[in-house]
C-alpha cells in the first residue's frame, strides 16, 4: 500500500465517520425498543408467575400425598382383620323363638279376623232397626247385632245423618266409615232379604 | 445488575458487548439491553440509513432490536455481538427490499460503475452523494468495513465469498477516490 493510498484510506474513513456523526439513531427507536422489552418481560413474568404457582401447588400436592401414604404405612393398621361370629346352643333358645313365632302368628291371625269382621260390617249396609229400652238394635244378615245408644242416635239426628221419622222395625241402610263406626242410618223402602 | 452496571460505568469500566449480551440472554435484564443499545445503536442505524432511507432504517433498526430481545437465547458467544446484530438487521433489510423490489443486483456492473452526483464545494456533501450513488453491494461492503468488520465477518454477514467482498470493497473505494480526487488536497 503506497503512502498516497494510506492518505486516501484515512480520508475515506474520516469522511465516513464525519457522516456517521451527523446521522445518529433517533431517540424514538430506543424508547420504542425499551417499551417493547418491558412489555414482553411483563408478559413473561406473568407466565413465569403462573408456572411458579403451578409448580408450588404440584409440589404441595405431591408432599401431601406422600405424607398421607407415609402416615398410613407407619401409623395405620398393619392388617385388616375380619371376625366371623357363630352362635351355638342346645336348642332352648330356638324353642323360645318358635314359641315367639307362634305367638306372633296367633296375634296376626286375631288382627286379621278383626279386620275381616270390620270389613264385613263396613259392607253390611242393610239391616232391620229395632228399638229397645236403652237404645236401638240393628240386626244384619250375618246374625250380628249392633246396639246403638240413644245418645248416638240423638247426635246423628242433630247432624242430620239419620232419618227423622224412623221407627222400630224399619229397614235401614247403615253407613260406616273406614274405622267401622256408624256415621249414618238411612231409612229404606226396600225389604231386608238375607 | 443495574447497580453493578452503574457503578462500573461511573468508574469508566465498560462491559464488552459480548458480556452484556451473554448476561442479557441469561437474565433478561433490560438494563443490559439498554447498555447494549447505547453502544451499538448508532452504528446499526447509520449502516441501515446508508443502505435505505430514514423511514426504512428506523423501522429495520427497531425490528432488529426486537429480534435481539426475542432471539436472545440463540445468541452464541463464539462470535461478536455486533456481527450478529448486523446479520439480523441485514436479513430484515433484504427482506424489506425484496418486498418493495428496491434492491438492484448488478453483478456484471460491479467493476465499472459510473457515479454521477451534483457538484458541490463541500467534500462531505460530495462524499455523501457519491457513497449513496454506489451500487448496493459495494456500498454495503464498504460500510461494513468502515464499521470495523473484518473481511471474514463481512463475508458471513453478506453471505458471499471472501474474494467477492474484497472486489466490492476495492471498487467501492476506487469509485469514491476517483470522484473525490478533485476535492483532495
Amino acid at each position: 500500500m503506497t503512502k498516497q493510498h494510506k492518505t486516501d484510506e484515512l480520508d475515506l474513513s474520516a469522511l465516513y465517520q464525519a457522516r456517521k456523526e451527523q446521522h445518529t439513531a433517533p431517540v424514538s427507536i430506543k424508547r420504542q425498543v425499551m417499551r417493547q422489552a418491558t412489555e414482553r418481560k411483563g408478559v413473561k413474568n406473568w407466565f413465569s408467575g403462573i408456572q411458579q404457582v403451578a409448580i408450588a401447588a404440584s409440589t404441595l400436592l405431591l408432599v401431601g400425598v406422600v405424607s398421607v401414604h407415609y402416615y398410613r404405612l407407619n401409623y395405620g393398621p398393619t392388617l385388616l382383620t375380619y371376625t366371623s361370629v357363630e352362635v351355638h346352643s342346645l336348642g332352648t333358645e330356638s324353642a323360645d323363638i318358635a314359641g315367639q313365632i307362634r305367638h306372633l302368628y296367633a296375634q296376626r291371625y286375631e288382627d286379621f279376623q278383626q279386620k275381616q269382621a270390620m270389613l264385613a260390617s263396613h259392607h253390611s249396609k242393610s239391616a232391620v232397626m229395632t228399638q229397645f229400652d236403652q237404645g236401638w238394635e240393628l240386626t244384619t244378615c250375618d246374625q250380628s247385632l249392633v246396639k246403638v245408644s240413644n245418645e248416638l242416635i240423638a247426635k246423628l239426628k242433630s247432624m242430620d245423618m239419620i232419618s227423622a221419622n224412623i221407627q222400630s222395625g224399619d229397614n235401614v241402610n247403615i253407613q260406616f266409615n273406614r274405622e267401622g263406626m256408624i256415621v249414618g242410618i238411612e231409612q229404606t223402602t226396600q225389604l231386608h232379604h238375607c | 445488575m443495574s447497580i453493578t452496571l452503574t457503578i462500573r460505568s461511573f468508574f469508566g469500566q465498560d462491559y464488552s458487548n459480548e458480556w452484556l449480551m451473554a448476561r442479557y440472554a441469561q437474565t433478561g435484564d433490560n438494563a443490559l439491553l439498554e447498555a447494549l443499545y447505547d453502544q451499538c445503536a448508532d452504528d446499526l442505524y447509520h449502516f441501515l440509513l446508508t443502505q435505505s432511507d430514514p423511514v426504512t432504517a428506523k423501522d429495520i433498526c427497531q425490528k432488529s432490536w426486537l429480534k435481539v430481545i426475542e432471539k436472545r437465547h440463540l445468541y452464541q458467544q463464539s462470535g461478536r455481538f455486533i456481527a450478529w446484530l448486523f446479520t439480523l438487521a441485514r436479513h430484515a433489510l433484504i427482506d424489506e427490499h425484496r418486498k418493495t423490489q428496491r434492491i438492484d443486483y448488478r453483478e456484471d456492473e460491479l467493476l465499472h460503475v459510473h457515479v454521477s452526483f451534483e457538484h458541490t464545494d463541500n467534500i462531505k456533501d460530495a462524499f455523501e452523494q457519491i457513497l449513496l450513488a454506489l451500487p448496493f453491494e459495494q456500498r454495503e461492503a464498504f460500510c461494513l468495513q468502515q464499521e470495523g468488520f473484518g473481511l471474514q465477518e463481512i463475508a458471513q454477514i453478506t453471505q458471499v465469498g471472501l474474494e467477492t467482498i474484497k472486489s466490492r470493497i476495492r471498487y467501492a473505494k476506487q469509485n469514491l477516490r476517483n470522484q473525490l480526487e478533485k476535492y483532495h488536497d
